[in-house]
């Protein structure tokens, strides 16, 4: 199984997936980005997959990080190997999918949300509206809320159909700048989770697998609606007090 | 100071907009690369501040262009 029928698959299980290419960029990605898993290959240019492994382990944020090593070969005492070099589990080269969610579906913290994200909850790793806010009003421009999330609400349908129309019609250019222009709004209001499947969607255009930014992009139109409607109500709940002291 | 705040979406755009103004800035907005350049032709800027993936010249070719002329130094950030 190559890396991108892996990461094909576990997008389409409802999954994020960051792609690095070699040790040193795996150490990189997990020193700026939180994650709840890492696949990691051991035969790697630059820094192989023991080397890395070793160098997330000293950092803070990597020390408890589940590490699973991909191996080329099921060999008696590759698995004792792996762990040996602070890995927490291992899966032998080829694998079906269903192996590999069992790998990784296991690890999830048992609190943490389920990967369906229409069903999960608006905690602020997803939509951090409130962060957004309180950032302003520590600017002293705490006045500036309302007519920001009002534009939010006013172009985010014409940039999804836009998106929408890009991705279907394989147009890599155009999906890229879309997904471009929706991820800034989007990381603006602290829409996260809104962000990072934008951002999936753009590198996967840019990088012409338009296969992986259509499939994408469908995800984006529904974790968007959630986010406009949580938006928008939030919008009423605020509006609604001030129309009633009037 | 006065900045020149360049950046395609209206939603970032209005949040560093805000921001900015409320630290006692002076702003002045333009949504792609070409406005930036038409404002820049006819005012002085302490700061350009550009987004750099816009429609209708993004923030390289603005960069270019500014750099290119050579009238001042002006110190140019980008995201």
């Amino acid at each position: 199984m190559n890396q991108q029928v892996a990461t094909a698959m576990l997008l389409s299980r409802g999954h994020l997936v960051d792609v690095v290419s070699n040790g040193r960029e795996a150490v990189a990605a997990v020193q700026r980005t939180t994650y709840d898993v890492v696949l990691m290959d051991i035969q790697m240019p630059e820094m192989d997959g023991f080397e890395a492994t070793h160098a997330i382990r000293a950092m803070a944020q990597g020390r408890n990080l589940p590490i699973i090593a991909l191996t080329a070969h099921a060999l008696s005492g590759e698995r004792e190997r792996c762990l040996g070099h602070g890995m927490t589990d291992y899966l032998a080269k080829p694998f079906e999918g269903h192996e590999l969610f069992a790998m990784i579906e296991g690890r999830r913290d048992p609190s943490a949300a389920p990967p369906v994200f229409a069903e999960m909850p608006m905690t602020p790793d997803r939509v951090d509206l409130e962060g957004f806010k309180s950032a302003l009003r520590e600017a002293g421009a705490g006045s500036a809320i309302g007519s920001i999330l009002d534009a939010f609400i006013s172009q985010v349908p014409g940039r999804l159909t836009t998106l929408e129309a890009a991705a279907d019609s394989g147009n890599a250019d155009a999906t890229t700048r879309a997904a471009h222009a929706l991820r800034g709004a989007a990381a603006t209001i602290g829409a996260h989770q809104l962000a990072g499947l934008l951002q999936h969607v753009e590198v996967s255009a840019q990088e012409g697998d338009i296969g992986q930014a259509r499939g994408g992009s469908e995800r984006v139109l529904v974790e968007a609606a959630t986010v406009l409607d949580f938006v928008r109500r939030d919008r009423d709940a605020d509006v609604a007090p001030r129309a009633g002291s009037v | 100071m006065k900045i020149l705040l360049v950046e395609d979406d209206a939603v970032a755009r209005e949040t560093f907009q805000a921001i900015l103004v409320a630290q006692g800035h002076e702003v002045v907005t333009a949504e792609n690369g070409r406005a930036a350049w038409d404002r820049w032709l006819l005012t002085r800027f302490r700061v350009i501040v550009a987004d750099w993936l816009m429609p209708d010249m993004d923030g390289l070719e603005l960069c270019r262009r500014i750099r290119a002329r050579r009238r001042n130094r002006i110190p140019t950030s980008s995201w």
